[in-house]
């Protein structure tokens, strides 16, 4: 019983990530999703401050880590 | 032919049939008789009443690999660790040879004429080597043997009482034993060759085996304390320990005499003394138990041993330590171990087996009956060599050399050997000799595993050769564009769910460049936002030259729809610590038709764990063997 459960088990992980391999490598399921609302790039411009889309969000976070 | 005559002694009658026979005890009043060429009878000294047999009887008969024989006498020594008998036999074609019964083993043993001196006795140590003739032997055993007694026809002069040095050993390679007698008064050596006979080599004759009832012997009152010895006991026991005051009685002379004692609390064994165990189907009891312990950088290692007993079977010794069981039983063949290191190869026979560890220990406590004198405080030093499940111990004291080999007993063959309801103690960590046994869970994933390495290796191989590549577009962004956002050039997408890689690269040098993407559709929406930056730097401290980051990014996306597209670049900067950006361009160029053959990684990295899942466990089973005697 021991072993029927460990092979179900290795048969159901490696299926698994065989799957999510074929979706992500093919289909691209991991990639940035679509916006829910896709933003009017005038409203968008309009709405924040020094009337461009991306002001005062930028995603960066990085910068000089002085070699570490 | 036979020959009669009466004892000089007693005057009864005797017979003596055998025409070498130079001894006979008189079968009345048991006092040796002796005659020479001219058969001149001389009277000798008495016979003590002798240990008797489980196995042999003068008279009986018996079968040595399939040849019928009559025991015609035998003599009985007595040595520091207990007794031996010497059966003078008799097979049906005429042949005489010596049977020596020695802690339950057997002997077939001839006369060796000496065409070449051996070391004297006092030269003599145990492990050492000694030509006998065209043949090498090594020294097991030395000791002093008193003949306590005999009975039946001797084809040699030993008198009663007389005392002599001896030694025994073995061949180099197994293949025979020996025994050197030494004259007590002219050191002149006597030397017998043979072989030893393993279990069910020998028969004894039906009528020779003792009623089970006999098997518990006389009442034995113990000097020490005066109460008798109520336990059990064969008659090739050599020593009981006094249940009352627990103090060790050797057994073979008339009287049992202290030759130790148990101190402190009795340690845990797992088993009593009179328990039965079945071992191949064979039923044994366990005669006696001791428990050692090793001291080893100041820690003690304790383990037990359990005297098992069989009457046809004979002795079987039961190891117990760490939870993890062993059985064994003396063997004889030279060993050159060489130095003690662990995994060095030593060569057994025509097998290879491996040096555990050496040591040192110390018997701690012993009850019941046992087969030779062990006292409490005797040391032994060892060495362990292992062949899992098989292993070889060499036992050495002062005088002696044993050898032992044995096997690992699995749990399961444990837990049917014992009484129901005995439990057995929780096994703890790898033993030396314990063989690898694949789980059940494991057996059948490596075919899983590998079946899964190749599907995903397949689909690894298969994404690089799908993969169709076309640059859609490439444009460089200057600082003025960029900082303050920027649409590129518009480009078009004829496929539903197209995956897209969008290289960046920017020349910062000790600086970074942090873009953002947003991509906006025919309609001026933007739908999907990503991010990407350039960060490269580079220095000396006081361990090298140092660089960090990379000047270029790929990022990914999906676009779902076809139709028109442009991106929305925004990006922003900087140098060194906080210091401001250095407006460098940002060059983008965007690839259609990739596919991402990274995803297949994980799968193939997992089903090639599961598939060497069996290798990997039996590879950390070993690193458990080994580590507790193999240094770091």
């Amino acid at each position: 019983m021991k072993a029927f459960i460990a092979k179900v088990l290795v048969i159901s992980v490696l299926g698994v990530l065989t799957i999510v391999g074929v979706g992500g490598a093919f289909y691209g399921w991991f990639l940035p999703e679509p916006l829910k609302k896709p933003v009017s790039l005038r409203d968008g411009s309009a709405r924040a401050r020094g009337g461009m889309y991306f002001a005062g969000r930028t995603h960066y976070g990085g910068g000089f880590g002085a070699g570490k | 032919m036979e020959r009669k005559f009466q004892c000089p002694s007693c005057g009864a009658g005797n017979t003596v049939t055998n025409p070498g026979v130079v001894m006979k005890v008189c079968d009345y009043c048991k006092t040796a008789i002796y005659w020479d060429k001219e058969s001149a009878l001389r009277a000798g000294q008495k016979s003590l009443d002798l240990p008797s047999s489980s196995r042999f009887k003068v008279g009986a008969g018996g079968q040595l690999k399939g040849r019928a024989f009559t025991v015609l006498g035998r003599l009985s020594y007595a040595h520091e660790k207990g007794t031996w008998n010497e059966w003078f036999i008799e097979f049906s074609d005429g042949t005489i040879q010596w049977l020596a019964e020695d802690e339950g083993e057997l002997f077939l043993e001839s006369p060796l004429v000496l065409s070449s001196p051996v070391p004297p006795f006092g030269e003599l140590e145990p492990g050492m080597q000694i030509a006998l003739n065209d043949r090498v032997g090594v020294i097991e055993e030395l000791g002093e043997a008193r003949c306590i007694g005999g009975e039946g026809q001797i084809p040699s002069v030993v008198e009663i009482g007389e005392t002599y040095p001896y030694a025994d050993g073995s061949g180099a390679d197994g293949s025979f034993v020996f025994g050197l007698e030494y004259d007590a008064a002219t050191g002149a050596p006597t030397a017998f060759v043979g072989i030893a006979l393993s279990v069910g080599d020998s028969k004894a004759s039906p009528a020779a085996p003792e009623p089970e009832a006999e098997r518990y012997g006389e009442i034995i009152r113990c000097p020490s304390c005066g109460k008798p010895y109520e336990g059990r006991r064969l008659k090739t026991t050599e020593m009981v320990v006094c249940q009352a005051c627990g103090a060790g009685l050797q057994l073979d002379e008339a009287q049992a005499k202290v030759v130790g004692r148990n101190v402190g609390r009795k340690p845990p064994f797992s088993f009593e003394v009179g328990m039965r165990f079945t071992f191949e189907k064979v039923a044994y009891e366990v005669m006696g138990r001791l428990f050692y312990v090793e001291v080893d950088e100041g820690r003690e290692y304790p383990s037990y041993e359990y005297i098992l007993y069989h009457q046809d079977q004979g002795y079987l010794w039961l190891s117990e330590e760490n939870g993890h069981f062993t059985v064994s039983r003396p063997f004889h063949q030279q060993l050159n171990i060489g130095k003690i290191s662990p995994k060095r190869k030593v060569t057994v026979g025509q097998e290879v087996f491996q040096v555990y560890e050496g040591g040192t220990v110390t018997l701690k406590w012993v009850d019941g009956a046992v087969p030779w004198v062990a006292s409490v405080g005797e040391q032994t030093h060892y060495v362990h060599l292992i062949k899992p499940p098989a292993y070889v111990d060499r036992e050495k004291t002062r005088k002696e050399v044993e050898l032992f080999r044995g096997r690992y007993v699995s749990r399961a063959e444990m837990a049917a050997a014992v009484p129901k309801g005995v439990i057995l103690p929780s096994a703890r960590g790898v033993y030396s000799c314990q063989p690898y046994v694949q789980s059940d869970w494991i057996k059948g994933t490596a075919a899983i595993g590998i079946g899964f390495f190749l599907l995903n290796f397949l689909l690894l191989l298969y994404s690089f050769g799908a993969e169709k590549p076309r640059n859609v577009f490439q444009e460089n962004f200057s600082w003025e564009q960029y900082s303050k956002e920027h649409l590129s050039k518009s480009f078009q997408v004829d496929q539903a769910n197209t995956i897209f890689r969008l290289d960046g690269s920017a020349p910062v040098n000790n600086s970074w460049l942090a873009a953002d993407f947003g991509l906006v559709d025919s309609e001026e929406r933007v739908t999907k936002e990503f991010f990407g930056d350039a960060s490269y730097y580079h220095g000396t401290d006081s361990e090298g030259a140092w660089t960090e980051g990379n000047r270029s990014f790929s990022r990914y996306f999906r676009i779902e729809k076809p139709g028109s597209y442009r991106l929305l670049v925004h990006g922003t900067g900087g140098s060194g610590e906080l210091g401001p950006a250095r407006k460098e361009p940002l060059g983008v160029s965007l690839v259609s038709g990739v596919t991402l053959p990274h995803y297949f990684i994980w799968p193939i990295l997992l089903s090639l764990v599961v598939a060497l899942l069996g290798t990997i466990s039996r590879i950390i089973f070993d690193y458990r063997r080994w580590k507790p005697v193999v240094e770091e």
